[in-house]
C-alpha cells in the first residue's frame, strides 16, 4: 500500500521521472527550421489577403493599416524592431489574432462559477444555472442503444427556490446527471437550452444543434461529459473547468470507502460547535452519495455536492443542537443514498451521515430528528432535486425530491 | 492583447536558427508530453515556431523566450482539443493497455501510470502537470503562463498526484 507518511516525496519523484521517460523518446527532425519558415510564410500570404479584403470592403477614416496597405504591425520587414505596441486605437482597424504579440487567448473562470461533481468528475458552471436529468443509457450497446430522459420536467430547478422544482418552465441552462428524477421517461428530447451532462452517452467530439447550441463531448476520470452552449467562450470556459480528482472541491470524497465510520480523532460535532467561536465555522460541504451493490459490497458514488458558508453552516449546527433525539429504529433497510454533511468547525471537519429510510431518518453520530429547521440551512440547490426523500413523512419532504412516492 | 515589453525583460537579440536549433529539442519533448503523440508535437511545435518566427524581432530580444513558445503549444493543443477530440477518445485509450508498455525503452517504474494519467487530462490540467514536473516550474510562473489563477494551478496539480496515488494503490493492490 503506498504511504505518502513515510515518503511524502514518492509521487513528486514518479511523476518527474515518468515524464522524463516518456520524453526522452522523442528527438527533433532535421527540417524543423525551414517548416517553421515556410509555415510563417503561408500565415503571411493568408493574412494579407484578408487585410486587403478589408481595405476594399471597409473605409475606415484615418485606419492607419487599411489605409497604407500593410497588414498590421506585422510587416515583412525583418528590420521591424519594435518592442511593443500600444493599445487598439478606435477607429482602426484591429489586429488579426495572428499578429497578437502575445498568444493569450485563455480566461479565467470567472468568480462565483460554482462546482458541479458526479462521480470523480467536476466543472464550474455559472451560478445561475439550475440541475435536472440528462439521458440515461439504455441497457446495451450498439446502434441498436438508445438513451432516455427520465424527469425532463424537473429540470431547472432556481438556485435556492425549492419549491419550484415541479412544473418549472424549462428555460434555464442546467447541469444534468443521470439519474431517474421521475418515472416518465423521453427519449429523442430536443435541446435548447445550455446544459452540461456528466456521464454522457454521445461520442467525444463536436456537432451545432438547432438554435445555435454548440455541443462538445469530452472523456475525464471514466467517463464523457458534454457541454452545450450558444456562447463559445463560456462554452470553452466550462469545458476548460472538466477535472478528473478523488475529491472535488467542494471538499466531498468521489468514492469514500465507508460513509458511516467517524475519522479517526473525530470529536463529536456538537460538543465542537458549542466550544467554537465565531470566527471557527469554515462553511460545511453537503455531499450526497448514491449506494451501488453489484454483489461485492455497497460502493458509494458522489452524485451530488454543494457547499454552504459559515452563516448557514452555524446556524444548522444551532438548531441541530435544539433538535429533537432521533426516535426511530435504527434498521438495516439499504438505503440508495446518502447525505453526508462535512461541517469545518474549529479546524476539525466530522462526517455527520444523513439516514432517509422508512425506518431509519434522521442524523447518525449525533441522533438527532430530521427536522424543517435544521433541514432548511443545508437543503438547498440541487438537494431538492437529487436527494430522494420518498420515504421521508411530514412537512419535512418538501425539501426533497419526492422519488417514487 | 497588446504586451509592452519592460526593459527587464529585454535580453541580447540572437539568431532565430541557432535558438531553433538549441532549443528544439526541449521544446518538442515539452509537446509531445502536452499532446501525447509525436506527430500532434511536430504540428504543435512548427506551428508555434513559424508564429515565434513571424514576431521574432520581439521575441528575440526577451529573457525567457521557451515560455513564449510554451505557451504558443499548450494554446494550440487546447484549440485542436476542442476542435478535433472527435477523432480520438483518450478513455478508450487510457483504460486499453498502454503502447509505451511494450515499449523497451521505458523502463522507469511507474512511468506508465504516469503516462495514463497524463492521457486522461483536460489539456489545461495536463499543462499544469508538465510545467509543474518536466519544465520544473514553480506555481506562480505556471499560473502565469497558464493566465489562470496560482491557486487553480496547486488545486489541478494536487488532484493529479492524488488520482496518480490512487492508480498506483490500485495496481499494487491487483500486484499483491
Amino acid at each position: 500500500m503506498y504511504d505518502d507518511e513515510r515518503d511524502p516525496e514518492r509521487l513528486d519523484r514518479l511523476m518527474r521521472s515518468g515524464l522524463r521517460a516518456h520524453a526522452s523518446r522523442v528527438r527533433p527532425w532535421s527540417d524543423l527550421i525551414a517548416g517553421a519558415r515556410e509555415e510563417a510564410r503561408q500565415r503571411r500570404r493568408t493574412r494579407r489577403g484578408v487585410a486587403a479584403a478589408a481595405v476594399a470592403l471597409v473605409a475606415v477614416p484615418g485606419a492607419i493599416w487599411a489605409t497604407d496597405g500593410r497588414a498590421g504591425p506585422t510587416t515583412d520587414d525583418p528590420a521591424d524592431n519594435r518592442v511593443a505596441t500600444g493599445p487598439d486605437r478606435p477607429g482602426t482597424t484591429s489586429e488579426t489574432p495572428d499578429n497578437r504579440f502575445s498568444p493569450d487567448d485563455e480566461r479565467a473562470i470567472p468568480a462565483g462559477w460554482r462546482v458541479e461533481s458526479y462521480h470523480n468528475v467536476q466543472v464550474r458552471v455559472p451560478p445561475w444555472w439550475g440541475w435536472g436529468a440528462s439521458p440515461l443509457k439504455s441497457p446495451g450497446s450498439g446502434a441498436g442503444a438508445k438513451s432516455y430522459v427520465c424527469g425532463r420536467e424537473v429540470r431547472n430547478v432556481p438556485p435556492g427556490h425549492w419549491e419550484t422544482s415541479l412544473g418549472s418552465s424549462p428555460d434555464r441552462p442546467y447541469v444534468g446527471r443521470p439519474v431517474a428524477l421521475s418515472d416518465v421517461c423521453v427519449d429523442g428530447v430536443e435541446e435548447t437550452e445550455p446544459h452540461v451532462w456528466f456521464d454522457s452517452p454521445l461520442p467525444v467530439g463536436i456537432e451545432r444543434l438547432d438554435g445555435g447550441l454548440q455541443r462538445i463531448t469530452v472523456a475525464a476520470g471514466g467517463m464523457r461529459v458534454t457541454v452545450a452552449h450558444t456562447d463559445l467562450a463560456e462554452l470553452g470556459l466550462i469545458i476548460d473547468s472538466v477535472t478528473a480528482g478523488p475529491a472535488d472541491d467542494n471538499g466531498c470524497a468521489a468514492r469514500p470507502t465507508d460513509i458511516y465510520e467517524d475519522r479517526p480523532g473525530a470529536a463529536d460535532v456538537l460538543d465542537l460547535a458549542a466550544a467554537a467561536g465565531p470566527d471557527d465555522f469554515g462553511g460545511m460541504a453537503v455531499c450526497v452519495y448514491h449506494h451501488t451493490d453489484l454483489g461485492a459490497g455497497v460502493t458509494y458514488e458522489l452524485l451530488y455536492s454543494t457547499a454552504i458558508d459559515s452563516d448557514a453552516e452555524r446556524l444548522f449546527l444551532q438548531r441541530l443542537d435544539e433538535s429533537p433525539p432521533k426516535t426511530g429504529v435504527a434498521c438495516d433497510i439499504g438505503e440508495s443514498q446518502t447525505v453526508v454533511l462535512q461541517p469545518q468547525v474549529a479546524a476539525s471537519t466530522p462526517q455527520l451521515p444523513v439516514r432517509l429510510t422508512s425506518c431509519d431518518t434522521g442524523y447518525r453520530s449525533v441522533w438527532k430528528e430530521l427536522t424543517v429547521g435544521n433541514v432548511t440551512p443545508w437543503a438547498v440547490d440541487g438537494v431538492a432535486t437529487y436527494v430522494d426523500g420518498g420515504e421521508l413523512h411530514g412537512p419535512v419532504t418538501d425539501y426533497f425530491s419526492p422519488g417514487s412516492k | 492583447m497588446n504586451v509592452t515589453v519592460a526593459d527587464d525583460e529585454v535580453a541580447a537579440p540572437v539568431e532565430f536558427d541557432g535558438w531553433v536549433a538549441a532549443r528544439a529539442p526541449s521544446l518538442l519533448r515539452f509537446a509531445y508530453l502536452m499532446t501525447g503523440s509525436r506527430e500532434a508535437a511536430e504540428d504543435a511545435l512548427q506551428t508555434a515556431l513559424a508564429k515565434t518566427y513571424e514576431h521574432w524581432s520581439r521575441v528575440s530580444v526577451m529573457h525567457d523566450r521557451d515560455a513564449y513558445v510554451r505557451r504558443l503549444i499548450v494554446n494550440a493543443h487546447i484549440s485542436w482539443w476542442r476542435r478535433f477530440a472527435r477523432r480520438e477518445s483518450p478513455v478508450d485509450e487510457v483504460r486499453g493497455s498502454s503502447a509505451l508498455a511494450d515499449d523497451p525503452g521505458i523502463s522507469v517504474p511507474g512511468a506508465d501510470a504516469v503516462w495514463r494519467l497524463c492521457q486522461s487530462l483536460p489539456p489545461k490540467q495536463r499543462a499544469a502537470v508538465v510545467l509543474r514536473f518536466f519544465e520544473d516550474l514553480t506555481y506562480p510562473e505556471i499560473a502565469e503562463l497558464l493566465r489562470c489563477p496560482e491557486s487553480t494551478v496547486r488545486s489541478q496539480v494536487h488532484r493529479a498526484l492524488a488520482t496518480l496515488r490512487e492508480m498506483i494503490e490500485s495496481q499494487e493492490a491487483r500486484d499483491v
